[in-house]
């Protein structure tokens, strides 16, 4: 029994990670065509973990080793409890505040990996990013207790079951406003434009990352694919109906991703206060009028 | 055995021995209270399952024409704090014995002891009269502790003073008003007698007494003001219990009498099933969370900054017992024990780091982590309880939270709730990262090492409770049914397993989700250390583009980020929060000093004017009397 629940997430996380990463790929070669550029070929990630995690690397303290573990660790737990196409390791359903509470475990394992480097840029780049975490988390809970309150569930599962019966059942086209509201959150979630100043990818001296070298980078950018993986995934419950396989699942996954990428290429940057005040204005804004809209009007 | 009895004399006892004998030796007085307390531990365990259980005194008191008979009553809510009082107690005892080798102990043993038996007091009392001489009985001993006798403790212990006076005295003012409607000073007799009673709002009057007696005490908005002064200037050792234990007083108070009288509609008005009175209130939670959250963010003393924490904490107790549903309570009272456990053990882990360094601001600490690696672990799995993240036990109880708060459909107060949850987030990572983590500074980089192991006993256990019970919520909710029975919790709602989370709109399975979370911490660090070799380097050695820190002048000391950690963030809200209740009570304080001062004046002068004017009034008062 516990063996089978194991071989199952053991191939879970396997999917997670070669879909993560290779959206990420697609997503730098998409970027580069909107751009004008030729861009990597769509493996370029993989080549680029495996060539990090086969770099010997410096570490400052054990603590800075048990946040990238942590990190990382939370974030496939995080993802083996989403329901991919209905598929879980054990018969979950898909816990909607476990997910949000373990994905924070990934969240806070990095924070502490970095600000164990013990370069001040680190928990800068942190700082800025829990910030932002603030301003993203409450439309986004505001959009899935609306779901939760339709369903009387606190489970992905029923939420994508619920929109059964074609296209039109979907949530995406019968609460439009929550969908854009869980859209703008899910792109600050990403640390996509024009929410990527924590991230700060153009400038290599500051973000969280800047002291993380070889295989804790490779880490990261597993990490990272996983994140996107599970924002993605999450927004496909929610919104894009039940899905029959895994391959439609995750064309509606790649579809979101790509919406975040299309925005993320011709977007410039808010700067980290104001990207707080504004999620807190228009998605929660979306959220609420929605919530407004469904429970009491 | 008397049980209840020989606690309550046995603490009196221990505290006057000591306080005779034993104030220069802080050993011998710690060993005592550590004997103390585990003895009445063993005492209390005994007791589970004997509800019907009660020791009375042998005289009986008249009153005017109403006769009391004071009696200690056995009953599972007193129990259940009780036992962890005690218990928590007796581990903070070890560490404060460890403690009392530094030159910052003071010796409080014999007051403390005074309040762990006033503490049976107010838990066990049948009567208004014993439950008011405790609750007095625990305030004033915690100012004495928290003024230490100093001088610049004067103002901030003021805070705590002035404001659980007021409780105290709307307390008394709140059972003569009983007293005087239902003619007995039982409570549960009171409690049915004033449910009999035809309910229409002028009973809201009766109860707001209360209201302010309870909330002072479990420092709810906005009585929040007194909790991160006291912490700041209580002794180290003394924190855990404020935060821990003192604050759970208020809670008890909510649930022994307040909450029967709202739940059976003492109050006319009802919204969505709840008393408007109580969803008024469970609202107030949410506003202390969130104000208190806020206010953390730019707290740089990091005993005030876990003191802000606590007030966020007690407001989700708060929200959850408002509801008055069986679930909400299940949800309050699990989150009171479980914040008892992690607060307490993460203010004995700042001890520990003041007991080596000396000092609260957290911009003078830094990399204190890398000398003391079990206070490090000790105040992670603390600070990730509190935040509520999974495998530890913050984030059961906040599950049956959310689960009662959606139960009664209330989605803007869930919501509400997920920014102060989300908020904690933020002020608990900046603690972690200042004290512990980035830069060790060049003067503890010698001087700091591990605390001693007799100090350390307390945060192994919190540790492993932590986890456990955040593995196996039963642990604690599995005792607790024949409460949760006689508050007529639903039988879908108890649990089943160890390991099921209840919940209104699903379960959840902690054992397996647990499993799920071993199994990819071991996979990440088997993928770890598989992968290519690493090796160490110092602090400095860092990447700042190419460039060496030393060669801009930059040292540890500078090399540190740590001061006005969410700038941006405090800029733009902090203005707006920090003033509006502070400076209520600062001008509250200030103009009753006035007051008294004009009062005071009135002997001072050499005329005495005073006297005659007092005399005349107070004849003209008796013969008032006469008269009519």
């Amino acid at each position: 029994m516990i063996f089978l629940i194991l071989l199952k997430a053991f191939l879970i996380t396997l999917w997670v990670v070669f879909i993560g990463l290779l959206f990420l790929g697609i997503g730098r070669k998409i970027t580069a065509r909107i751009q004008k550029r030729y861009g990597p070929p769509f493996y370029q990630q993989f080549i680029d973990v495996i060539k990090l995690l086969a770099k010997e690397s410096i570490w400052h303290h054990w603590i800075m080793i048990l946040g990238a573990i942590m990190a990382l660790g939370g974030l496939i737990a995080t993802a083996l409890h989403v329901p991919i196409a209905g598929i879980l390791p054990y018969d979950s359903n898909g816990p909607i505040f476990l997910v949000l509470y373990l994905s924070a475990i990934g969240y806070l394992g990095m924070a502490m990996g970095v600000s164990a480097s013990g370069n001040p840029n680190a928990p800068l780049g942190i700082g800025r990013a829990l910030t932002l975490m603030l301003g993203y988390e409450i439309p986004f809970a505001a959009v899935l207790i609306i779901f939760m309150g339709l369903t009387k569930s606190s489970y992905f599962l029923q939420i994508a079951q619920s929109q059964a019966g074609g296209i039109l059942h979907w949530n995406f086209i019968r609460y439009p406003l929550a969908f854009i509201g869980a859209e703008i959150a899910v792109q600050a979630m990403m640390a996509e434009k024009p929410f990527d100043q924590m991230i700060a990818p153009a400038e290599i001296a500051s973000g969280p990352l800047v002291e993380w070298p070889g295989k804790f980078l490779g880490l990261g950018m597993i990490q990272m694919g996983v994140s996107v993986f599970i924002e993605t995934a999450i927004i496909t419950n929610l919104f894009l109906g039940p899905s029959h396989n895994i391959l439609d699942f995750t064309l509606k996954q790649f579809g979101i991703y790509f919406i975040a990428l299309c925005i993320n290429a011709v977007m410039p940057r808010f700067k980290i206060e104001n990207a707080a005040i504004y999620l807190w204005t228009i998605p929660l804004g979306l959220g609420l009028l929605q919530m407004l809209i469904t429970f009491v009007l | 055995m008397i049980t209840f009895g020989t606690i309550v004399i046995l603490g009196i006892l221990i505290s006057l021995i000591i306080w005779l004998f034993f104030r220069e030796n802080k050993v011998i007085s710690w060993i005592l209270f550590i004997l103390y307390t585990g003895f009445s531990f063993v005492l209390l365990l005994r007791l589970y399952g004997q509800w019907q259980y009660y020791e009375a005194f042998k005289s009986i008191i008249y009153l005017g024409n109403i006769k009391i008979k004071f009696t200690l009553q056995n009953n599972m809510l007193g129990w259940i704090f009780a036992i962890l009082i005690f218990g928590i107690s007796f581990f903070n005892g070890l560490f404060s014995l460890g403690f009392s080798k530094s030159k910052y102990s003071k010796n409080i043993v014999p007051l403390w002891t005074l309040i762990l038996s006033a503490s049976i007091l107010i838990l066990f009392a049948k009567d208004f009269i014993l439950f008011f001489v405790g609750w007095e009985y625990l305030t004033w001993p915690v100012f004495f502790i928290v003024n230490q006798g100093k001088k610049k403790f004067y103002s901030d212990s003021m805070y705590y003073f002035a404001l659980n006076v007021l409780g105290g005295m709307a307390l008394m003012l709140g059972i003569w008003l009983v007293f005087k409607n239902t003619q007995t000073l039982d409570i549960k007799t009171s409690i049915s007698i004033l449910l009999s009673h035809k309910a229409s709002i002028h009973t809201f009057w009766l109860l707001i007494p209360f209201f302010i007696a309870f909330l002072v005490k479990s420092a709810a908005y906005p009585f929040h003001v007194w909790a991160p002064r006291a912490h700041s200037s209580a002794p180290a050792d003394f924190s855990p219990f404020i935060s821990g234990i003192m604050i759970k007083f208020g809670i008890f108070g909510i649930l022994l009498f307040i909450y029967p009288l709202l739940s059976k509609g003492f109050i006319p008005g009802t919204y969505h099933g709840v008393p408007t009175t109580a969803y008024f209130l469970s609202w107030l939670g949410i506003i202390t969370s969130i104000v208190a959250t806020v206010l953390a963010f730019s707290e740089n003393n990091m005993k005030r900054l876990m003191a802000y924490s606590s007030v966020a904490n007690v407001g989700y107790i708060l929200t959850a017992i408002f509801l008055t549903t069986p679930l909400g309570i299940e949800g309050g009272i699990f989150h009171t024990i479980n914040h008892m456990i992690f607060k307490v053990i993460i203010f004995i882990t700042l001890a520990a780091v003041y007991f080596r360094t000396g000092t609260a601001d957290m911009s003078k600490l830094g990399g204190i982590a890398y000398k003391m690696p079990i206070t490090f672990m000790t105040f992670l799995i603390g600070i990730i309880a509190a935040a509520g993240i999974f495998p530890m036990n913050g984030f059961t109880s906040k599950w049956i939270i959310f689960q009662a708060i959606l139960e009664k459909h209330f989605y803007l107060m869930a919501v509400a709730m997920f920014f102060a949850s989300t908020g904690a987030f933020l002020y608990l990572y900046r603690a972690l990262h200042s004290i512990f983590l980035g830069q060790i500074k060049p003067e503890h980089r010698d001087s700091v090492k591990e605390v001693p192991f007799l100090m350390q006993i307390p945060m192994w256990i919190g540790m492993i409770l932590i986890i456990s019970i955040g593995v196996f919520p039963g642990l604690v909710l599995k005792p607790l049914i024949p409460f949760f029975n006689s508050i007529g919790l639903p039988a879908k709602y108890i649990l089943t397993s160890l390991s099921k989370l209840p919940g209104s709109f699903g379960q959840l399975n902690t054992l397996n989700a647990a499993i799920i979370f071993g199994f990819a911490a071991v996979l990440v660090t088997i993928l770890f250390f598989v992968v290519a070799k690493h090796h160490k380097k110092p602090f400095m050695d860092n990447y700042t583009a190419g460039e060496d820190p030393k060669d801009w002048g930059v040292d540890e000391n500078r090399y540190q980020f740590a001061y006005g950690f969410y700038q941006p963030f405090e800029k733009k809200f902090l203005p707006f929060f920090k003033r509006s209740v502070d400076m209520f009570w600062q001008y509250f304080g200030f103009y009753t000093k006035h007051l008294g001062e004009w009062f005071n004046n009135i002997f001072k002068d050499d005329n005495n004017f005073g006297y005659i004017a007092i005399i005349g009034i107070v004849i003209i008062f008796i013969f008032g009397g006469f008269v009519l």
